[in-house]
């Protein structure tokens, strides 16, 4: 009898072993790559990579976080060196330059029912941020829409300046709020993408545009563009009603001075309410957002645009990844309903909902409820369009970038700068 | 004040001269890292006072904790693991360095009748400027083509390849300097060339060798371009690489940046207020010696 | 032959990483890789053409003149001071020795993190410091004015390599004979003309070597101003690593990159022949 004990152990090992090792051969790692980001969003990821999990024994997910600044070198050389991802979480404005190096898989052609079943909670502007040529390449979890002014209650209270709505009333506004302790105004005015986008969107709200409707002359030496950037100018140079440091100023800083009250009012996206739950604000410090000021005569050949878009934190599928339908199965986990409720505000506090469950939560209405009042009457993102992309765009949108300063500068008038940059980027164009 | 006696009449201005030049030196040299150690003890929402408190309000050792256990503001770096590349790799190089360069030295010292050796001196002497970002994308085809990407032992060979030039050249010095009579005599007692090298000639030139892989580690520990773009896995990240990741979108965690700089460097700031006397006599024996 | 045994090692690893990555984007410069591009064709000179004609490459070429030729004598004039003054006999000197060399352990991300972070216009601490010590009437921009934000950081470069050069002049020091100075003591020389036909033709040495590293590390100082300003704003801190940096990650002309490469090859490699002329005796085996 001993013997057969033994043996009946022997074999229960034995099946045990191998049982656990077959179902190590079966269990696919999925690798994300995470760029950017707040550690709230991190942690919420985090938690729904290990419901994930649980959930799946056949997958593993990982989520590795990379940096924001670095993240076009990093996935280049990942690229060059086969050591991609399955799985990223970056911008969207970066779709169309991925997509001509071939980095990213067509979501649309390897799910089509899906992806159909999918389309539908999205609100069709959010959506289409995710779609290059046709085809979709990126679900988005959230949005930052900009231009957006947000400002200190209790300074305009002691002041008695009403909100401005006009340009003009911004210049005035900013001019009797510039003391002692605090400037008027910043915008943020670095040669960094998101401060670039800042000023994009104010331009494109007075009819500016990049490129022209059929996508191949660069315009943005109209005067839609002109006009905004003789603002920024009149007020950093003519009113000084800005920081003598301004060109060093990135969009982060911009918040921090602000929450820090060194500032009346700061240009931004729609990220404030969550840099204040980053890096908390002072007891006493109330501040509002609103849209940015319109010029009264729109100087632009285009309609005026009231936000532009930008997916920033939208999830993509590397065309070489070998477990693209596991990964698949983590994109529909992170942007199920109950997922994007958290995304849009319950979790993540400040960021612009996608879906319809987003619209509906309480949090949400509670930071825009602006935004929630024109969803509920069927026109919310009505005139935002998305943020300028296309190949090259990165490229020629940091050499716009020195047309921008150097007319903050001082070196040429807006026209003159703009123009000699212009020239510069139609010739990319054309090489595209 | 005792020395108010005894000293000359005009030796008390120039002893406080010396004083305040001191300080002003120690200051300037210091402030960026006692910046970052008074940050190191802030609370992330106290980072970003305006204007800067010099002194943190609610001193914490929270960060250090973090940084320690891998547990962060929304990061889990494994900064010992970090450390631990970082040393491999830094050491890997200044070893491999070392010993190369000490045999080439000599050779180049003693080998100096052999075809084109002048040519391979001036080559080594000449590829001393060429290691810097200009060769990032090409050292990066290379590294691939020999499969030594997102490697640590690649990145080790290639920090060898970077600090190989100078410290070749700071070697032939020190071994220039050594009379040959010592090796003759050793042959006359029936020692090869190689064992008269290693034997006789390597020992009594230690401290130069030392001043060469200290040279080659310190060149390696700093470097973080080329880490960053070969390295691909983070659990292979050297310090350099993990520090540059705080370059970030939203949120520089100053506090937790600044504990971890402090971290990681504080062991090398500890050993090189050490050994700095041998690396000056080394240096005076190798690279100088004219 | 066996001496080979000895000389070639070093030559062959130099060769494979150095050498041949040159070889390498000398051929890169010829083509016309673009990552968004799919396809390559050989251009020849063109993408030097293209270099070459720019307003842009002409303003950070001058940037990257001024940076080496000022940052070089710079570091040497403040290595030499330093140098001196820490071979005078005073109580801790040899901790300051240990100190001053801490710019140098630590990585250069974090001295240049650390720098941005100080001189930060409004919530920078050196302003502040200022302020309060009544020095400057006003929050100085530091890296936003456009005729200083190159020296500013410039001056962070140095700050990391001076201790070096101190260090290596210092060694020289100590190693000059006492009786040379003694001999002068009796002639009556006083301290400048001891300086100058003394102690420099000692140092010359010395100086020239240290000259030399200096300008391979400024040339080469890509992280300090990469993390410092990205070269901003607009162009007035950029020098050539930048730019060869930015044109290839950020723009993808991986082959214009490389042209912009060789072009900074063919610079240092006449500093380096102009170094390697002044001290022609030390590399001469023969």
């Amino acid at each position: 009898m001993k013997k057969i004990g033994f043996l009946l152990m022997i074999v229960c090992l034995g099946w045990l072993v191998l049982g656990y090792s077959f179902a190590a051969l079966a269990q696919k790692e999925v690798v994300i790559w995470h760029f950017g980001g707040l550690p709230a969003e991190h942690k919420w990821v985090d938690e729904c990579i290990k419901t994930f999990n649980a959930d799946h024994p056949g997958i593993k997910v990982v989520r590795i976080e990379k940096s924001w600044m670095t993240k076009s070198e990093e996935l280049i050389s990942a690229w060059q060196m086969k050591t991609m991802p399955d799985l990223i979480s970056r911008d969207t404005v970066c779709i169309p330059d991925m997509v001509e190096m071939g980095m990213l898989a067509p979501l649309s052609d390897l799910f089509p029912q899906d992806i159909a079943a999918m389309k539908d909670r999205w609100l069709p502007e959010c959506w289409n941020l995710g779609a290059y040529k046709d085809k979709v390449y990126g679900i988005l979890t959230y949005m930052d829409m900009a231009p957006m002014l947000f400002y200190n209650r209790k300074m305009f209270a002691e002041t008695g300046i009403l909100l401005p709505t006009t340009w003009d009333e911004l210049i005035e506004a900013a001019k009797k709020l510039t003391t002692k302790e605090h400037y008027g105004i910043i915008m943020p005015a670095t040669l960094g993408l998101n401060d670039l986008e800042i000023f994009i969107g104010i331009a494109y709200a007075n009819g500016g545009r990049f490129l022209n409707t059929e996508g191949d002359e660069v315009v943005f030496n109209g005067p839609g563009f002109v006009d905004a950037l003789q603002l920024y100018v009149d007020l950093f140079r003519k009113y000084k009603v800005a920081p003598p440091g301004t060109v060093e100023i990135d969009y982060m800083k911009t918040i921090e001075l602000f929450l820090r009250e060194r500032t009346a009012m700061g240009l931004g996206m729609s990220w404030v309410p969550v840099a204040a739950q980053n890096i908390g604000v002072l007891p006493g410090f109330e501040y509002k957002m609103a849209p940015f000021p319109m010029n009264p005569k729109i100087s632009g050949r285009y309609p005026a645009a009231s936000a532009i878009m930008d997916g920033t934190t939208t999830y993509m599928m590397i065309s070489t990844s070998k477990v693209k339908k596991e990964a698949w199965e983590f994109i529909k986990w992170v942007t199920r309903p109950e997922s994007m409720q958290m995304w849009a505000g319950v979790r993540i506090q400040g960021r612009v909902a996608t879906t319809g469950d987003g619209f509906e939560t309480p949090a949400f209405a509670e930071t825009y409820p602006d935004l929630v009042k024109q969803y509920k009457k069927g026109i919310a993102l009505k005139g935002a369009i998305s943020m300028p992309s296309f190949p090259g765009f990165t490229e020629m949108v940091k050499i716009f970038g020195h047309g921008f300063q150097s007319a903050l500068l001082g070196e040429a008038t807006p026209q003159d700068a703009l123009d000699a940059v212009q020239e510069e980027c139609q010739e990319i164009l054309e090489e595209m | 004040m005792a020395s108010l006696a005894y000293g000359k009449k005009f030796a008390i201005p120039k002893k406080i001269i010396i004083a305040l030049v001191a300080l002003f030196i120690v200051v300037m040299t210091l402030s960026p890292f006692l910046w970052l150690f008074i940050t190191s003890f802030k609370h992330y929402s106290e980072v970003f006072d305006v204007p800067p408190s010099l002194i943190p309000k609610t001193p914490t050792l929270d960060v250090y904790k973090g940084v320690f256990t891998g547990e962060q503001l929304g990061r889990h770096d494994p900064w010992p693991l970090f450390f631990l590349n970082s040393l491999i790799i830094a050491g890997g190089a200044a070893l491999l360095c070392t010993i190369i360069a000490s045999f080439a030295g000599y050779g180049f010292a003693r080998f100096t009748r052999l075809p084109g050796v002048s040519v391979l001196l001036l080559l080594i002497l000449v590829s001393q400027m060429f290691p810097g970002p200009s060769l990032l994308i090409p050292v990066y085809s290379t590294m691939r083509k020999l499969s030594l990407d997102n490697s640590r032992l690649g990145l080790l060979i290639l920090y060898t390849a970077f600090a190989l030039p100078f410290t070749t050249w700071m070697s032939v010095g020190t071994f220039r300097n050594i009379p040959v009579d010592l090796e003759d005599a050793a042959k006359i007692d029936g020692c090869s060339r190689l064992q008269a090298f290693l034997r006789i000639v390597l020992p009594i030139s230690k401290l130069g060798m030392a001043t060469t892989a200290l040279f080659a580690f310190l060149i390696s520990w700093s470097e973080y371009p080329f880490g960053l773009i070969l390295l691909k896995t983070q659990s292979k990240h050297t310090v350099a690489v993990g520090l540059g990741a705080y370059l970030r979108e939203f949120d520089v965690f100053w506090n937790e940046m600044a504990a971890a700089t402090v971290m990681m460097s504080l062991p090398l700031v500890i050993i090189f207020l050490f050994v700095q006397k041998f690396f000056v006599r080394g240096l005076t024996e190798g690279a100088l010696s004219g | 032959m066996s001496g080979f045994f000895y000389i070639l090692p070093p030559v062959i690893i130099i060769v494979i990483f150095i050498i041949v990555p040159i070889i390498y984007a000398v051929d890169l410069s010829l083509l016309s890789v673009h990552l968004i591009k799919p396809t390559v064709k050989f251009v020849g000179g063109y993408n030097y053409l293209k270099v070459l004609k720019s307003k842009t490459f002409h303003q950070i070429f001058l940037n990257s003149m001024r940076w080496i030729s000022l940052g070089t004598l710079g570091t040497i004039l403040i290595g030499l001071g330093l140098g001196l003054f820490l071979n005078l006999e005073f109580k801790l000197n040899s901790l300051v020795r240990g100190i001053i060399f801490i710019p140098w352990i630590m990585p250069e991300v974090c001295v240049a993190f650390a720098w941005r972070w100080m001189l930060n216009s409004e919530m920078g601490v050196v302003n502040e410091v200022l302020m309060k010590l009544h020095l400057v009437p006003a929050y100085v921009p530091w890296l936003a004015e456009k005729g200083m934000v190159l020296y500013v950081c410039l001056f962070v470069a140095m700050w990391r390599i001076y201790p070096f050069i101190a260090l290596m002049i210092l060694a020289t020091l100590h190693a000059i004979p006492k009786e040379l100075y003694e001999a002068g003591q009796i002639d009556g020389t006083n301290f400048w003309q001891k300086f100058i036909f003394l102690t420099i033709p000692q140092l010359r040495y010395a100086l020239v070597i240290g000259g030399l590293l200096t300008t391979i590390w400024l040339m080469n100082s890509f992280t300090t101003v990469f993390i410092m300003t990205e070269g901003g704003p607009l162009h007035y801190s950029e020098i050539l690593p930048v730019l060869i940096y930015k044109t290839a990650f950020q723009s993808y002309r991986l082959s214009r990159a490389a042209a912009i490469s060789l072009i900074n090859f063919v610079i240092l490699l006449i500093f380096s022949l102009i170094y390697l002329q002044a001290f022609r005796k030390h590399w001469r085996v023969t």
